[in-house]
């Protein structure tokens, strides 16, 4: 069996509301990309927008989605930001 | 140097206090306020929505990369969550520097970036519904 590693998942604003979850736990490959990561959480969640509107942050750093993700991650999925005035 | 998001008002004097030293010959504070109409339509009130835990590194970024910039400047900012009634500051971006000139530029630089940058969402309860704003697209809330 292929090792697996756990990521913490948090999704915000529109994202919350359209995934249906603050937080998830997800299992992967080793090895896998952010990329990787999104696409599975959108075969889960079909309402989830195309990867091209959203952003990713591993760890509190924003990150690629090429990035690797490694067990015990928290990779948060971020709409286009609207804070200030 | 003080970055906060809060669900409390935001007080624009304690960040200007935060600020202050001998040294400082000018602060510039700029502070967002929830308006009453947006797109040409009325407001009735926002909520603002953080993921904190990076919100706070990011802004401490911001403030680092002012005082590159600009030598001898101190910054604090602070934004609010939760629901915020017309009137209410959502962000505060304070800035001391030796003079006025670089106050000034280095503050709108802070809040220029704070707005591209910081993982902060408003959503907008007007007359035709709910909205979360993003960027400048605007997108139905449930």
């Amino acid at each position: 069996m292929a090792v697996a590693i756990g990521v913490k998942v948090r999704f915000f604003a529109r994202l919350r509301e359209l995934a249906g979850v603050e937080t998830e736990r997800l299992q992967l490959p080793a090895a896998s990309h952010v990329s990787d990561a999104y696409d599975a959480l959108r075969r889960a969640h079909p309402s989830l927008p195309a990867r091209e509107s959203v952003r990713a942050a591993v760890n509190t750093e924003f990150a690629d989605w090429d990035a690797q993700v490694a067990d015990g991650d928290e990779v948060a999925f971020i709409p286009p930001v609207s804070g200030g005035g | 140097m003080r970055y906060d998001v809060q669900t409390d008002p935001i007080d624009a004097r304690d960040l200007e206090a935060a600020v202050t030293h001998s040294g400082a010959g000018a602060i510039c504070t700029f502070t967002g306020i929830v308006r009453d109409n947006s797109r040409g339509q009325s407001v009735t009130h926002l909520d603002y929505e953080a993921y904190a835990e990076m919100a706070v590194p990011q802004m401490r970024k911001i403030g680092d990369e002012i005082k590159q910039r600009w030598p001898g400047a101190r910054v604090a900012m602070a934004h609010r969550t939760g629901h915020l009634e017309i009137g209410e500051a959502s962000v505060v971006v304070c800035v001391s520097a030796p003079h006025r000139e670089e106050a000034i530029a280095a503050c709108k630089w802070g809040i220029d970036t704070l707005k591209e940058s910081v993982p902060i969402w408003k959503k907008e309860h007007a007359a035709d519904g709910t909205f979360w704003i993003e960027g400048d697209a605007k997108e139905p809330a449930r």
